[in-house]
């Protein structure tokens, strides 16, 4: 690679880590395998790098590529390890943290983790990475209107947990 | 999904990812495997092209001249077999068309909104529930994307309601759906406080997944809004099938209807 090539591919790696491991950590609640896909998919990028950086959209380039490692490894594996629901209400009923914060955010990453691969990806991508559903559709090579299904399936199934259902006065303006 | 919703999960999601340590860029590693896969990518690009090459003059070398005349030929005696299911889809019965029922006074149906040509079948791409002859927006659903995907699409806690532009529009019940039954597994029960139900596991044709669709009705007055089903596969015999998906979740699902007064 040449050197100015190398330098560009510095910036955008530099500039996209954080980013590309956030939505892995997202991904796969995990800090080691979120390390592993965002150094996989800056790897892939880089092999690539001519290609890439000739895109219209570099960033949509190696979402795409993170997107594509996960779900595929995730369909070799599939987790066995996700908390129980019974756990996750006894975090929230049990013992509240005094700030609330930690217990959020214990049941978010549960409620997350009981999500199908593919619509914890839609909603990462919808409700955290900011993606249009165009956007979200091309990252995961589906139409919009799956898109649209995957996500309303999900929020649904997000909002039985308790730390992410509307207060009653809010159900009932429905 | 409601402006409320939006930045709740936005900010729920931000307090997950924001507080964790980003660890530093490994830059060298990445520099150091991108360019091995690189070369290797070029490597097996030139073994591509020599092979290439090398088939070229082997059949240069070997052709044979072309008959003057071709006569047709019988068409050959095997012919191409049809797509069976898989032996564990033998007892399963084939319907033609998605599955409808009564609930609570009310007619529901899955009406397929997308397909997928696929080798010689059609794949069911995308769905909607119609009650009383109305769609309800927002209860689509989708199947699984890929049909060689086996990733667990049983949903708990899909609402089924009339449609929310008929002002009588109350609960229903809730649906548990997916395409990924186990092997062996011919119907999927539920059990809650209530009462048990149960529904077969089938087949659509030229389509090799084994779905299940299973409705159950919410009864109104309920005490708690929140109640618990138990979801199981039975076998011909009735026996429990284990399944890795009801494990995920561990087999209790917690539902809680939306409730319009």
């Amino acid at each position: 690679m040449h050197t100015a090539d190398e330098l560009d591919f510095h910036d955008f790696a530099a500039s996209r880590w954080a980013r590309l491991f956030r939505i892995a950590l997202l991904l796969t609640d995990d800090q080691g395998l979120a390390e592993d896909l965002a150094q996989s998919t800056l790897t892939a990028v880089y092999a690539s790098w001519s290609r890439v950086r000739r895109a219209d959209d570099p960033d949509a380039y190696a979402r795409r590529i993170l997107l594509n490692s996960h779900l595929s490894r995730f369909r070799r594996k599939r987790p066995r390890e996700i908390p129980l629901a019974s756990d996750l209400e006894a975090t929230v009923v049990g013992a509240p943290d005094p700030a609330g914060a930690v217990d959020t955010r214990l049941v978010l990453r549960a409620a997350l983790a009981s999500l199908p691969p593919r619509q914890r990806a839609v909603v990462v991508l919808r409700y955290w990475a900011d993606l249009t559903e165009e956007q979200t559709a091309a990252t995961l090579g589906c139409a919009v209107g799956t898109v649209k299904s995957q996500a309303s399936k999900a929020i649904a199934k997000l909002r039985t947990h308790p730390a992410l259902a509307p207060a009653p006065e809010e159900v009932y303006d429905r | 999904m409601n402006a409320f919703d939006d930045n709740r999960l936005h900010h729920a999601l931000d307090e997950v990812a924001s507080p964790a340590q980003v660890p530093p860029l490994p830059y060298q590693a990445i520099v150091r495997d991108g360019a091995r896969r690189r070369r290797r990518r070029r490597a097996l690009g030139g073994l591509t092209a020599c092979a290439a090459v090398a088939a070229a003059a082997v059949l240069a070398t070997t052709a044979w001249s072309r008959p003057e005349a071709v006569s047709p030929t019988a068409p050959a005696a095997t012919a191409r077999p049809a797509p069976r299911p898989s032996p564990s889809a033998v007892d399963l019965p084939v319907r033609s068309a998605m599955p409808s029922g009564e609930l609570n006074g009310s007619h529901w149906s899955i009406h397929v909104v997308d397909y997928r040509e696929q080798g010689d079948g059609l794949y069911c791409e995308e769905w909607k529930i119609v009650v009383d002859g109305h769609e309800n927006p927002d209860n689509n659903g989708s199947c699984s994307s890929d049909p060689n995907d086996r990733g667990g699409t049983l949903n708990a806690g899909v609402t089924i309601q009339r449609d929310p532009r008929v002002a009588s529009s109350a609960l229903l019940g809730v649906m548990f759906e997916g395409d990924v039954a186990p092997v062996g597994a011919v119907r999927l029960r539920v059990t809650w406080a209530g009462g048990s139900a149960s529904a077969p596991v089938f087949l659509l044709p030229h389509d090799d997944r084994r779905y299940f669709f299973l409705a159950v009705p919410y009864a109104p007055g309920h005490p708690d809004a929140y109640y618990n089903a138990r979801l199981a596969f039975l076998d011909a015999r009735g026996r429990v099938v284990p399944s890795e998906m009801l494990q995920v979740g561990g087999q209790q699902y917690s539902v809680k209807p939306f409730v319009k007064q």
